[in-house]
């Protein structure tokens, strides 16, 4: 048994081209799970960026807490993850994280003193860069 | 020559590994084309519609009361008969009505346990009464080769018709295995109990085994005339022999337990009592789900009807799932209502004790009834029976102008101070209007603004001027 493990180690006989079939085996296999992984994940962005749609419901400046709530409703087909929101252009803070499944609705509060009878454009951002704006009047 | 082409197929590789990548390629590029463009096409069809859709908010308004829920099947006549028309006829005011007539009824007299003075042989007292709902059964022994007598009260003059008479008792031997033989005698009595005046009814060798259940025994009974003063007289006698439990027999009366419950009491039915009675009830059931039982105020139930008697009283009652009897307590009238021979309307509102009345479920038993029994066999006609709640909430009036079925998904209640958002599900048709109350909404005293969303997002508003 010995004899013939030594044997097979030293003929040198086509082992060169069964070595560079593997290795181009081995190299197609892996460019065809890049090239599919990739078609994977450019596709699923693609689809959740189109999917993506929320709606404003409504939009209170609460003279109660002195902020502003807005109430969203995820009016798509995919979950939304709200990573920004400006009023009049300028980022505010506000309750983080912020995800509305399908279909899920809520509120979100921004802090900001609000003043009465001033213009505002609200401007909230998802992260698939998803806008939602409009120009609001405080009562 | 297939072989030919076969063979240089398998000689000359060159140029095969190069289809076979244009082809992945090729699979590849169309998967993510079709990915992207089918999509793309769902998610325009889904923009399109939202744009399509035209939901408007046509008015909002107080309600003070619901719509009228009516039977929802044929009364149910405890003491009387239907002669003509159905439920149906009593759903809303119309020519159409139903006609119900009094009937001669088989009187109840219920034993008790109390003793009745003055009267040889000594007896307890039987008379009209139920015994309190709250009330627990009692037992009474007889021995075997005994009896227990019941008397009525006093009675006026008049005549007792033949028929049968009825006794339900719930009896038992007192030994297992073995059974009684029971004898059950109706007489009038003079008020003492001593002058048997005379025999109304008699049977004999009512077999009693043991384990208590409610036994049915019936005597036919004659005619007989009462002058003032007379009672009726129950004899129950466990009658002598080897053959019968040495022990005697138990029966239960008086009260509810374990044997006995409520419209399952010991009892003796005479066939008549020399009078006319109408008593009916129907089933009502109120949306809880529209109307919150939360956000009930009162509940009201109207009758319009007429009757050929004008000197008799009606009343409305409810069954009240508490105390679990027909009841008008806590009603803002329990006087009734004289109807005359031309329709009259007769409205009674249950006050703040209406949750006893309406079940969780919204269920209502209403029942209509005479004062009492009378001499004149009255026929009334039932135009409209219902009920409905009383509210403080608001209605909704919306009208989808679109091409499309909208799903309303949320409503506002705005106004400059506080806004107010409501979970709705409703679905409306295109080219319809809908109307929606919720009693748990009340609208600001000052201006306000409605608001409705579709579930594809869009909203209507309404503002009040």
């Amino acid at each position: 048994m010995a004899g013939k493990l030594r044997r097979f180690f030293r003929d040198k006989r086509a082992i060169t081209p069964v070595l560079s079939n593997l290795l181009l085996t081995v190299v197609a296999v892996a460019a065809m799970s890049i090239a599919t992984t990739t078609t994977y994940v450019i596709t699923t962005n693609l689809k959740e960026t189109m999917s993506e749609r929320i709606v404003i419901e409504d939009l209170w400046f609460n003279p109660s807490t002195g902020g502003i709530s807005v109430y969203l409703r995820n009016v798509g087909k995919v979950t939304v993850h709200v990573s920004a929101v400006y009023l009049n252009h300028t980022s505010q803070s506000f309750t983080l994280p912020f995800s509305l499944e399908i279909g899920e609705h809520s509120w979100l509060n921004i802090s900001y003193s609000w003043v009465s009878d001033s213009l505002y454009y609200v401007d909230i951002v998802t992260s698939r860069g998803t806008h939602v704006e409009g120009y609001y009047k405080a009562p | 020559m297939l072989k030919a082409i076969t063979k240089r197929l398998k000689h000359d590789k060159r140029g095969v590994s190069n289809v076979i990548v244009v082809m992945l390629s090729l699979v590849l590029i169309v998967v993510i084309v079709a990915n992207v463009v089918l999509w793309s096409y769902q998610m325009n069809q889904f923009d399109w519609e939202r744009m399509q859709e035209n939901v408007e908010i046509v008015d909002v308004a107080c309600v003070n009361s619901s719509s009228w829920f009516t039977v929802e099947s044929e009364y149910t006549v405890n003491e009387g008969s239907l002669i003509s028309g159905d439920y149906t006829d009593t759903q809303g005011i119309a020519d159409s009505y139903e006609t119900f007539i009094e009937d001669i009824i088989a009187q109840p007299l219920h034993l008790h346990r109390a003793d009745v003075s003055g009267v040889t042989p000594a007896g307890k007292l039987m008379n009209s009464t139920q015994p309190p709902s709250n009330q627990s059964e009692t037992e009474y022994k007889i021995s075997r080769g005994t009896s227990v007598y019941f008397y009525t009260p006093i009675l006026s003059e008049g005549s007792i018709k033949n028929g049968t008479w009825t006794v339900y008792t719930w009896a038992s031997t007192v030994s297992s295995g073995k059974v009684s033989r029971l004898t059950v005698r109706i007489h009038l009595v003079s008020s003492d109990g001593s002058t048997e005046k005379a025999t109304i009814g008699t049977v004999t060798d009512v077999i009693i085994d043991h384990g208590y259940s409610e036994r049915t025994i019936t005597i036919s009974g004659s005619a007989v005339s009462v002058s003032s003063g007379d009672r009726i007289r129950l004899a129950l006698y466990a009658q002598t022999g080897a053959q019968n439990d040495a022990k005697g027999m138990n029966f239960y009366y008086d009260g509810y337990g374990t044997c006995e419950t409520p419209d399952h009491e010991t009892r003796l039915q005479s066939p008549s009592a020399d009078g006319y009675r109408l008593d009916l009830n129907g089933i009502f059931s109120i949306d809880v789900s529209t109307y919150l039982l939360a956000y009930i105020q009162s509940v009201e139930i109207q009758l319009r009807c007429r009757a050929n008697d004008t000197l008799e009283k009606w009343y409305l009652k409810a069954y009240n799932w508490t105390a679990t009897v027909y009841s008008d307590s806590g009603f803002n009238n329990t006087s009734g209502h004289t109807p005359t021979t031309s329709w009259d309307i007769y409205t009674v509102n249950l006050t703040d004790k209406w949750r006893s009345y309406v079940s969780d479920s919204g269920t209502m038993h209403v029942q209509l009834k005479d004062n009492q029994t009378d001499v004149n066999q009255t026929a009334i006609d039932i135009d409209f029976l219902a009920v409905r709640v009383v509210i403080d909430g608001t209605k909704f009036t919306f009208q989808n102008k679109g091409s499309l079925t909208s799903h309303l998904v949320s409503l506002w209640v705005n106004n400059s101070t506080h806004h107010q958002r409501y979970d709705i599900n409703i679905f409306i048709n295109s080219g319809d209007t809908e109307s929606y109350i919720r009693n748990d909404i009340s609208l600001p005293n000052e201006t306000y603004t409605v608001k409705v969303v579709t579930e594809r997002g869009n909203t209507a508003v309404f503002t009040s001027h």
